[in-house]
């Protein structure tokens, strides 16, 4: 548990150097280069982007880490203690100390993104404080061209006049998702269910591509016509002479 | 309430009967919990597809007829047998602060999970899009596969991904009579508690010493505490099911009794359900047929049960699959030809390049873990002769093929390693701890 003289010193080395690392590091690189050095690169996910503070929320941890570090460091040297002796016990004193020192600054990396989840749950929780869960996941969700309010609005009408929704396609690669099947399609279809959606090739862009079995098996009363460039929810009731 | 408790009870209880009944050798209390309830899960799953696939209606009364017959058999079964319920095993109670230090951390991932599904909606695109809907669709018609997913004009993300998942949530939801996201979404977090226990349970029997830290390791690391959209353990995703069953079928293998047929079997048929919660389970499963195959070179009859037990579990949802239709699946066995992976080549030094990087290099993903699983194998005793010893070659062997995955997909340069990749590592990372962390004699 204890080391001689220098030796406490030099064995806690790479608590100095941890320590040294997490105060300078976010000083030297600054805030673009901190991100990209520690993963948070803008990334696809809604969440991400709206609660941007993560490296903000780093840029405190991250030091004060540093500073527990050199705290550490200062009281185990002045105590002639050896950290790794201290916190893993006979592991680190039968020739597998690496091993233990290796675990330990795993340990510590998993920590310090413990925290940034607990910091990054405690602000979402005040972003959200307040709002329902569903107008919560409307926040989340609310990406491009999906709009769950949208959706949500159909849906009340959907409700009452029953019905499935048929949306249409003009053209598109099938097999790739962004040619026939778009991403918003899934979007809908997931928000939307119980209705249900399906998705067809109408050359003209019409109800009347289609028989009139295929739109009753399906219990179809709703048509979006996506052939343009652009998708755009705007779900239509079939007219009367189209419906099943 | 009582009907989602009665699924949950059903679950551990069926999970206890199939270890008792396939003489499966557990050795800890904590053990014992952590296989049940995992395969217990997957068990009320499979037989719900295989009934399912028959054209049996998946209704909320065979679900509670079910879950509650198994706790009355259960029940009725410990009462009479002398064991009761089964081992106690050892203590493990932290010994060093290293391990107060992991047990504290992991207190507060488990708050933070039990907060994060109470108040925060489904983030992750496969969780919402494919496994929820296709939950909610088998929840609605109390089929499967329903109408809808063999109709190709149905808007569903993947049918043909494996239904294990969807249907474990939907019976969870048929049990409790309503279809709630937040107590679906306890069933693949559920794993990660399950997969901690499994792989705690298993490395501190090996090794006290290092087995809780490298346990620990497992359980805190960034990807699953951090990442929403890329594998954390309140995500909503397949990955930890699979590394489970992965996981149990390599323990299973590695503490066989000697040319104990059974053993491999049920080893073959655990990976199979990996493969039915997700389809990289198929590789990892024929890469474990080949590791057995390779372990015992001179017996053909234990790696012909392991390769039994596998192909049985997965010729069903085979036949089920090729009735489905391909709306926009990636079809990488179509591209899996030598003009497509010489095409591939041109993107092959960025792929590796990202796919390194994640590993090793991500503080926010994987963290340090595969430092820890290189530096440990590379101080372990006899390290070549580990590799097949204790299955330890399927992890590279893995690698590998999703890298000639990676090679073929239709996804754009790397964008695909980028969103998938951190999760692969997700399916290896126990059986790598594990593998790495057994003493001088795998002792499972």
């Amino acid at each position: 548990m204890t080391a001689r003289g220098q030796g406490a010193w030099r064995e806690n080395g790479w608590l100095l150097l941890l320590a040294l690392f997490a105060l300078v590091a976010p000083l030297v690189l600054g805030p673009e280069r901190f991100r990209v050095l520690l993963g948070f690169v803008p990334d696809h996910g809604p969440l991400e982007t709206r609660l941007g503070s993560i490296p903000a929320i780093l840029r405190v941890v991250v030091p004060l880490g540093g500073g527990l570090a050199l705290a550490a460091y200062l009281a185990a040297g002045l105590t002639r203690r050896s950290v790794l002796a201290f916190a893993f016990g006979p592991l680190a004193a039968r020739g597998e100390r690496w091993l233990a020192l290796v675990l330990a600054l795993a340990l510590i990396d998993a920590a310090l993104f413990l925290g940034v989840r607990a910091a990054r749950d405690a602000e979402r929780a005040w972003v959200w404080r307040g709002i329902p869960l569903r107008e919560r996941g409307f926040r989340a969700y609310d990406q491009g061209r999906f709009v769950p309010s949208l959706a949500d609005e159909f849906l009340r009408l959907a409700r009452s006049r029953g019905g499935n929704l048929l949306i249409l396609r003009g053209s598109g690669e099938s097999g790739e998702l962004g040619g026939f099947v778009r991403m918003e399609h899934l979007r809908y279809a997931a928000h939307l269910f119980p209705v249900r959606i399906f998705l067809a090739r109408a050359p003209r862009c019409s109800v009347s591509d289609l028989p009139e079995a295929w739109l009753a098996e399906r219990g179809i009363r709703w048509v979006i016509r996506d052939c343009e460039a652009r998708f755009v929810f705007a779900p239509a009731p079939l007219a009367r002479g189209e419906a099943p | 309430m009582i009907g989602f408790a009665v699924f949950w009870l059903g679950a551990f209880a069926l999970g206890w009967l199939l270890i008792r009944a396939t003489r499966v050798p557990v050795h800890s209390r904590l053990e014992l919990l952590a296989w049940s309830g995992g395969w217990g899960v997957g068990a009320l799953a499979f037989l719900a597809f295989l009934l399912g696939s028959l054209g049996v209606r998946l209704g909320r009364g065979l679900v509670l007829l079910v879950c509650g017959g198994a706790v009355l058999a259960a029940g009725l079964t410990a009462a009479l047998s002398r064991s009761g319920f089964g081992p106690r095993g050892a203590s493990l109670r932290p010994r060093i602060p290293a391990e107060w230090i992991v047990l504290g951390g992991f207190a507060i991932v488990l708050c933070t999970l039990a907060v994060a599904i109470a108040t925060t909606p489904l983030g992750a695109f496969d969780a919402r899009m494919l496994w929820t809907l296709q939950a909610r669709l088998i929840f609605d018609t109390e089929a499967y596969p329903s109408a809808e997913l063999l109709d190709p004009a149905f808007v569903v993300a993947h049918p043909q991904y494996p239904p294990l998942l969807p249907l474990a949530e939907a019976l969870s939801a048929l049990a409790a009579g309503s279809f709630r996201e937040r107590l679906v979404r306890l069933v693949p977090t559920f794993f990660y508690l399950s997969v901690v226990a499994a792989l705690l349970a298993a490395l501190a029997r090996n090794d006290r010493r290092f087995g809780p830290l490298l346990a620990g390791v497992y359980a805190l690391m960034p990807t699953l505490i951090l990442d929403e959209h890329g594998g954390a353990a309140d995500a909503g995703l397949a990955d930890i099911p699979l590394s489970f069953f992965v996981l149990l079928s390599v323990l299973l293998l590695a503490r066989a009794r000697e040319a104990e047929w059974r053993d491999h079997a049920v080893a073959g048929h655990l990976a199979a359900l990996a493969g039915l919660f997700k389809n990289e389970g198929l590789v990892l499963g024929a890469l474990l047929v080949a590791s057995v195959s390779f372990q015992a070179r001179r017996s053909w009859r234990l790696p012909l049960a392991f390769a039994a037990g596998w192909a049985l579990t997965l010729l069903p949802w085979l036949e089920v699959r090729s009735a489905l239709p391909t709306v926009f699946e990636e079809q990488y066995g179509e591209h899996l030809n030598p003009s497509r992976i010489l095409w591939g080549l041109d993107r092959a030094g960025a792929v590796l390049g990202e796919m390194l990087q994640l590993t090793f290099l991500r503080p926010n993903g994987a963290g340090l873990t595969w430092w820890v699983v290189g530096l440990f194998w590379l101080a372990s005793p006899g390290r070549i002769a580990r590799l097949r010893d204790v299955h330890l070659w399927v992890v590279p062997a893995y690698l590998a093929a999703i890298f000639v995955v990676y090679l073929i997909t239709p996804w754009e340069g790397t964008l695909q390693v980028r969103l998938s990749f951190a999760r692969v590592l997700l399916h290896v990372a126990p059986l790598a701890l594990w593998a790495v962390g057994t003493g001088r004699r795998a002792r499972a």
